[in-house]
C-alpha cells in the first residue's frame, strides 16, 4: 500500500511502499510540484529504484528551474538506499 | 511459485517472499534487502526480457545460515548480472539516466548473487543470497 498526500504548509508525504506499482500515482503530484518542496519520508516503509527515479526525475527538473526537492525522516533502511545510490550526493537530507 | 510476467504481480511477490520470511524470523535488514532485491530483478525481466511470455519462477529457501531467492525466466539473449559494471551512482544530477540504479542496489543489498543459464531449455536464474543473524539461526 502506498500513499503520497500534500500537507497544508506544502509538504508532500509518503506512506507505504513506494515500488514499481506506484509510479504513475506518484508521478501525478510530483509533477504538481513547481518550486523547492519538502518530501517526508516518515511514514515511508519501503523503496526501490522505480521510486528513486521519480525523486531523480523531478530533481533535475526543479533544479533546472532554479528549486529543489529537501528529503527529511528517511529510516534506516532508505538511508542506506540512498547512499548506495549515490542520492545523498544530489540531494539536500534533513 | 509462478507468477504473470508484468509488474502487477508485485504485491503477490512480496505476500509470497515476506510470508516466508515471517516463517524463518528474518529480521527487517533481510526482508528489506531481499524485498527489493527481487522486485529489481523482476521488473528488469519484466522490461528487458520480451523473449518469453511465460511466468518467472520464484523459489525460497532457507540452508543454515543462508535465505536464498531464485527467479527464474528463458531468453536466448541471458544477461550475467554478476558481471555488471555501473558507475552511474557517482555521475553529477545533471548527467543522470532515469535508470541503470537497479543492479548496483541488487549488489550492495545481498551477500551473494549467483547466475546460471542452461542453454539446452534456454533457462536463466539468478539467485539472491543474504545470511541470517545470530538471532535467525
Amino acid at each position: 500500500m502506498f500513499e503520497i498526500r500534500l500537507g497544508p504548509n506544502g509538504e508532500i508525504h509518503l506512506q507505504g511502499r513506494f515500488d514499481a506499482t506506484q509510479v504513475e500515482k506518484a508521478f501525478e503530484i510530483f509533477n504538481q510540484i513547481s518550486e523547492t518542496t519538502t518530501i517526508d519520508f516518515n511514514d515511508l516503509d519501503y523503496i526501490s529504484s522505480a521510486g528513486l527515479s521519480v525523486l531523480l526525475k523531478t530533481q533535475k527538473r526543479l533544479k533546472s528551474e532554479g528549486h529543489e526537492l529537501i528529503l527529511k525522516n528517511l529510516n534506516r533502511h532508505i538511508r542506506e538506499i540512498f547512499k548506495y545510490a549515490g542520492f545523498d550526493l544530489i540531494f539536500k537530507i534533513e | 511459485m509462478e507468477f504473470p510476467k508484468e509488474i502487477t504481480s508485485l504485491p503477490r511477490i512480496f505476500d509470497y517472499l515476506n510470508t516466508f520470511f515471517r516463517q524463518q524470523k528474518a529480521d527487517q535488514n533481510i526482508v528489506f534487502a531481499l524485498n527489493l532485491a527481487v522486485e529489481e530483478i523482476f521488473t528488469n525481466l519484466v522490461k528487458y526480457n520480451s523473449d518469453s511470455t511465460r511466468p518467472i519462477r520464484i523459489r525460497l529457501k532457507k540452508n543454515g545460515r543462508k535465505i536464498s531467492v531464485s527467479i527464474s525466466d528463458f531468453t536466448t539473449k541471458p544477461f550475467d548480472i554478476t558481471r555488471h559494471k555501473n558507475t552511474v551512482h557517482s555521475l553529477p544530477l545533471e548527467a543522470r539516466p532515469s535508470g541503470g540504479l537497479g543492479l548496483r542496489l541488487v549488489k550492495k543489498m545481498t551477500d551473494e548473487v549467483h547466475y546460471d543459464y542452461n542453454k539446452k531449455t534456454r533457462e536463466y536464474t539468478i539467485t539472491l543470497v543474504k545470511y541470517l543473524g545470530d538471532r535467525n539461526v
